[in-house]
Formats: C-alpha cells, sequence, structure tokens
C-alpha cells in the first residue's frame, strides 16, 4: 500500500512524452562550456561628443570607418594624424540606396585619426581587420544560477606580446535593454584582464550583454583601442535537482532524480548516459576553452590540464508537466548494456527557456 | 464483414501512399516582422530562386512566413502551422527542407524537439532531408555586434544587415547558440543526432556583384563583425558547417546565397528532384 502511495505521490506524471535515441558509435560525449565563446575584436566604437573624435590607429592593415550619424548619411571627414585630409589612400563607398558611406583607409600609419563634420550623438565604428592586436573577451558561467559569481575576462594581445597597463572595462546590460554602471577589470598581468561581481544589478532573467572597452598603448608605443562583447544567460530559478539514482533492468536503464520545482509548468527531462574512455586533455577552468573557431591560433594563456573523456552510449528525454513541490522524476532509456556509467541528468524549462537543473553522476547503474 | 473492412481499409492506405507526392518547403531567415506576409517571403526568395529549385514549378512548393524578430521556438510553431495545413491539403508525403541563414535553425529546432509542438513529428516523419544554406549553427559574430553596438544610434542598412537587438538577434548570437546547442539543439559535436540529415551550404565570396550595395555593406560587415575564417559576409563557415554533412561550398554571399543569380544554388537545389 505505502509503495502504491508513493508511486501515486513521486512517480513522473502520466502521458509523459518520451524520446530515446543512442549515440553514434564512437561519438565524445561533450560537457557543457563553463563559459561564453572567446570573442576576439580588432575593432572599437566611439561616441561623437562636441567637434569630432580621434581614432587611433595601430598601422596593421587596412582601417574600416563607419559613421552613423542621425543628421546626415554622408561628407564625414578624415584627417590623417600627418594633418592631411585629402590622402589618396582615404577612400569613400556608398553601402546602401539612401547614400550611406563607408570610409576605408588602404595604408594607414599609427597614429590618431580624427573625424570631423558629424553632429554630437554619432557612432564611429572603426575596424582593424587585419591588426595583430586583438582584445579576446569571454564571461561564466554562460549558464548562470543565483548565487555564483560573474567572471568579466579580456585577454591583449598584440601578436603573441602581452598588451598590460590598458583600462577595460564592463557594461552588464540586462535582457530588458538596461545599462548599468561601469566595471572596472583589474590587470591580473600578462595581458589578462578580470573582474569578478557577486551577483547581477537586477534579477531580470534571460540573456544579459556584456560590452567591453579597452583603451592602452602597446608595447611598441602605439595607442589603440577595441569593443567587444560576450553574453550569458541568467537562469530563473525555478527547479533544483538533487541525487541521481539508476537502475538496469536487462538492457534497460532506469533512471530517477530527486527535484524540488519551485515554479510549476512545462519542463523537459534530459538524459545522456556515457561511459568512460580514457584520459584526455581539456582545457582548465575557470577561464577555459580560449581556442578560436575558425582560426588555427590559440591563445597561450590557457592552461592545459588532464580531464576524464566520455563516449556517448545513449540519450532520453521525457517531457513532463510538474507542479510545485517535491518529486521524483524518471526515465528508461534502452539499448543500454555497458556497465560504469557517466549520468548527465538536465532538466529544461520549456515555458520560459533555461536550464532548471544539471547534475552529474559516474558509476552509476551496474 | 469485418476482414472486408480490414481489407478496404488497407487498399486506402496504399492508394493513399501511392498518391503521396514530394514538395519543397523554403523556410526564410531572420529579418522583420513583415517577414510573416507571404509576399514579403517570397520576395526573400526571389521569383527564380523558387522556379530554379522547383524546376519551373513543377514540384509542389510551400514557402513559409513567419515573424523574422522572434526566438526559434516561436517561428517554429508558425513554420509547422503552415507545414502542416500544406502537406494535408496536397497529400505530400516526401518533404525536401530549403533553408536560409536562420531558418536552418528554425528546423533544427523542429527536429531536435519533436515533443515539444505535435505537429512537429508528423512534418519529421516526412521530411527526407534538409539543405541549409548559410545557416548560423554556432551563432554569428554579426548578430553580437548588436550586443557590442547596443545603445549606439545606428543607420538603417547597419540595422538591416546586423538586425535589431530583437529576440532573433539574440538568438543567433555566438553565446546563446553555444547555450542553445548542449542544451536544446541536436547535431552539434557531442550532441545526439538528428532525426534527418541536413546538408549544409556555407558561402565564402563577399564581393559578388559590385553594382549592389548589400555587398559593400556584408564586406564591411564582416571585417568590423570579426568572422573568423571565411564567410559570406554574415556567417562563418564554421558555424554554418557544425551540423549536418557539407553539401558544397559558395562564392555567392549572404545576400546572394538566397537568391539564383551570382551562383545558381538554385539550380543545385534542383537535382534533389
Amino acid at each position: 500500500m505505502k509503495k502504491l502511495i508513493c508511486t501515486l505521490l513521486f512517480a513522473t506524471p502520466l502521458f509523459a512524452q518520451t524520446v530515446t535515441g543512442r549515440f553514434a558509435p564512437g561519438e565524445q560525449y561533450v560537457e557543457p562550456e563553463r563559459n561564453a565563446p572567446a570573442a576576439t575584436s580588432r575593432m572599437f566604437v566611439r561616441t561623437v561628443n562636441g567637434q569630432g573624435i580621434d581614432l587611433p590607429a595601430t598601422g596593421q592593415g587596412g582601417i574600416i570607418v563607419v559613421v552613423n550619424d542621425r543628421e546626415q548619411k554622408s561628407g564625414a571627414k578624415l584627417r590623417t594624424p600627418s594633418g592631411d585630409s585629402t590622402s589618396p589612400n582615404i577612400q569613400r563607398f556608398t553601402v546602401d540606396a539612401e547614400g550611406h558611406e563607408v570610409l576605408h583607409i588602404d595604408k594607414p600609419i599609427a597614429g590618431r585619426y580624427h573625424v570631423n563634420g558629424v553632429h554630437s550623438g554619432a557612432t564611429v565604428i572603426a575596424a582593424e581587420p587585419d591588426s595583430k592586436l586583438t582584445m579576446t573577451t569571454t564571461v561564466g558561467p554562460l549558464s548562470r544560477n543565483a548565487g555564483d559569481s560573474i567572471t568579466l575576462h579580456a585577454s591583449l594581445r598584440d601578436g603573441e606580446e602581452a598588451v598590460a597597463n590598458a583600462q577595460v572595462i564592463a557594461h552588464l546590460t540586462s535582457p530588458d535593454g538596461k545599462e548599468f554602471d561601469t566595471i572596472a577589470l583589474r590587470d591580473k598581468g600578462n595581458g589578462e584582464y578580470e573582474a569578478v561581481i557577486d551577483d547581477v544589478p537586477s534579477k531580470a532573467t534571460g540573456f544579459w550583454s556584456v560590452r567591453y572597452d579597452a583603451d592602452g598603448v602597446s608595447n611598441h608605443g602605439i595607442e589603440f583601442a577595441r569593443t567587444g562583447s560576450n553574453q550569458f544567460m541568467n537562469e530563473r530559478p525555478t527547479a533544483r535537482l538533487g541525487m541521481i539514482h539508476s537502475k538496469r533492468d536487462g538492457d534497460t536503464l532506469h533512471v530517477s532524480v530527486n527535484a524540488h520545482v519551485l515554479e510549476s509548468g512545462r519542463y523537459r527531462l534530459d538524459v545522456i548516459v556515457a561511459k568512460r574512455s580514457g584520459v584526455g586533455q581539456a582545457l582548465s577552468l575557470p577561464m577555459q576553452a580560449l581556442s578560436l573557431p575558425g582560426q588555427a591560433e590559440s591563445l597561450s594563456y590557457t592552461r592545459q590540464a588532464e580531464s576524464l573523456s566520455y563516449t556517448g552510449i545513449a540519450w532520453g528525454e521525457s517531457e513532463l508537466s510538474l507542479d510545485a513541490g517535491a518529486k521524483t522524476l524518471s526515465i528508461d532509456i534502452p539499448g543500454v548494456q555497458e556497465n560504469d556509467l557517466f549520468l548527465d541528468v538536465r532538466l529544461l524549462d520549456l515555458d520560459s527557456m533555461g536550464v532548471a537543473g544539471r547534475v552529474t553522476s559516474e558509476s552509476a547503474a551496474r | 464483414m469485418k476482414r472486408i473492412v480490414v481489407a478496404l481499409a488497407l487498399l486506402l492506405i496504399t492508394a493513399l501512399a501511392a498518391e503521396g507526392k514530394t514538395g519543397v518547403v523554403f523556410i526564410h531567415g531572420k529579418g522583420g516582422a513583415s517577414l510573416a506576409t507571404p509576399s514579403v517571403a517570397r520576395a526573400y526568395w526571389t521569383d527564380d530562386m523558387i522556379r530554379a529549385t522547383t524546376k519551373g514549378y513543377t514540384i509542389p512548393y510551400l514557402i513559409c512566413s513567419y515573424d523574422g524578430t522572434q526566438y526559434m521556438w516561436v517561428a517554429a510553431g508558425q513554420v509547422a502551422g503552415e507545414i502542416t495545413t500544406w502537406m494535408n491539403a496536397n497529400a505530400i508525403d516526401d518533404i525536401v527542407i530549403e533553408t536560409h541563414s536562420f531558418g536552418g535553425v528554425v528546423i533544427r529546432w523542429m527536429l531536435s524537439n519533436p515533443t515539444y509542438d505535435s505537429r512537429y513529428q508528423p512534418i519529421i516523419n516526412r521530411i527526407r532531408w534538409v539543405n541549409s544554406i548559410a545557416p548560423p549553427n554556432k551563432g554569428s559574430e554579426a548578430a553580437d555586434l548588436a550586443g557590442t553596438l547596443s545603445g549606439s544610434w545606428l543607420t538603417g542598412w547597419l540595422v538591416d544587415l546586423v538586425g535589431q537587438k530583437n529576440n532573433s538577434t539574440t538568438n543567433c548570437t555566438t553565446a546563446s547558440m553555444a547555450y542553445y546547442n548542449q542544451y536544446y539543439l541536436k547535431g552539434t559535436s557531442g550532441r545526439p543526432s538528428l532525426p534527418k540529415t541536413i546538408y549544409n551550404i556555407a558561402g565564402y565570396g563577399l564581393w559578388n556583384d559590385f553594382a549592389h550595395s548589400e555587398d559593400y555593406g556584408l564586406a564591411t560587415l564582416s571585417g568590423i563583425a570579426g568572422l573568423p575564417g571565411e564567410d559570406d559576409g554574415m556567417v562563418a563557415q564554421y558555424s554554418a558547417q557544425a551540423v549536418g554533412v557539407v553539401w558544397f561550398t559558395t562564392e555567392a554571399n549572404h545576400h546572394h546565397n538566397r537568391h539564383n543569380d551570382y551562383r545558381k544554388i538554385g539550380d543545385s537545389l534542383a537535382t534533389d528532384f
């Protein structure tokens, strides 16, 4: 009788829709990235106040200058560091039918270019796509739960050289578009700049943006500026996950997890079953995985550390309509014959997309 | 009597199956809310692209028209409604999906989350495969720019290219896609595979047509946004190729690779029929 009552109270709700499958043979299980993907910037943004604006150029390759002036579409004047306003190296391109212009400087010299003939409040974007002077930024955790501190990180490089003594600041913007006060990043040495904040300045949930602005002088005495951005998800506290239990019956793996649901609604229980396949190399915490997509380069400050690697075995997903309160969620995944399994269990919110909880367990079912 | 009913039912099913036919569905990328208007969605692709892909309109087709400012799950709901009505009305049981840009993410949402909407699975069952042109599977650095420039005043052309900082642009940032890829979407490395094959087509050209100001805009955007490696002005090749099988790459940029002009992509899509 007790068993029956428990089953009725705590079992997965009826009518759960379950989908299961197997990983392709040899497919590696990949743990979620801790941080937002690293973003590399070779551009900067300035807002014009008063009479024109200076644009520091590194002189490493061409410069693209975009002037966004609400008062006029064209007519911005550009003066080289040597004071030349008629340089043949400055070309103008019309980028739309309305006549908006983009300026392109072919063979720039290092120094301050000056833009004038634009109105106060105009935005000027300057990009040096071929420059070796880069700012690479990230923020973590990508999936941030209440109580998690947030690490804002920027790395300044001039080719292989670290760039020290720069001023690097960040601004957080909430998902509802509210911009908050400036946060200064501390120079940690070796071109690394970082700030750790304990909490977000508002309770808004969703994707927060972080804008980074850096100003400084390279080791070769060349002035530069860089602007970049990242995002992180501030999760809604809708549920918590506890202990994972698993049991194998023949080749069916039965996985259950304790959950405390804070907000009733539509959820999905996702389980990934993997098996340890050896000791591999992975990038270490806290600021990890900064090899750049599409580029061979990787940042020298990332540390290599040993970590376990896993081969994906199977997966299961069960959609659930859950009321608030404590319960046990479960799913059966067929076709699992392996022992010493690694389980990655997630509870995803389907009403307002977000990760309600995630827990893992090793050496689960036998 | 019972046997006769069963036999008749089987006969009917067989006849229906025999009469089933192939159709093609076009799913556009992100943009304005006006993309929910059929004529705007058609203009997105251009008549020549549709004509070429459908072999002179001989293949039944549907041009989906959804609000291009919304998250993938909202867009997928609108797309699922249109496909369901069309495939049922026309007895289509073999669907080839053609997507451009964010449309590739919208169809991935559907394929990755079959229980999210009861209309998804019947559609998935009928899909033969998906041809995905320039999908930002790992996001787009151009969408990131919307966050970088947040609060700045921007001219129309840049906003037209990058997108307002709305839900679909947020959906396409590299951080958002990293998040969705590891929790909600399937098909990237280390995640469960998709139930149907996606063939991707990535662009690597920028200067396609000097007569079009869009080309100048895309080349400028590529330089500002810092798209890594090869790109089509909006989506980098690494991102487009992060899911599925590489079908081919094209010199057509993000403006031209949804058309059948600079490179005859519609002619290539038509080889499926």
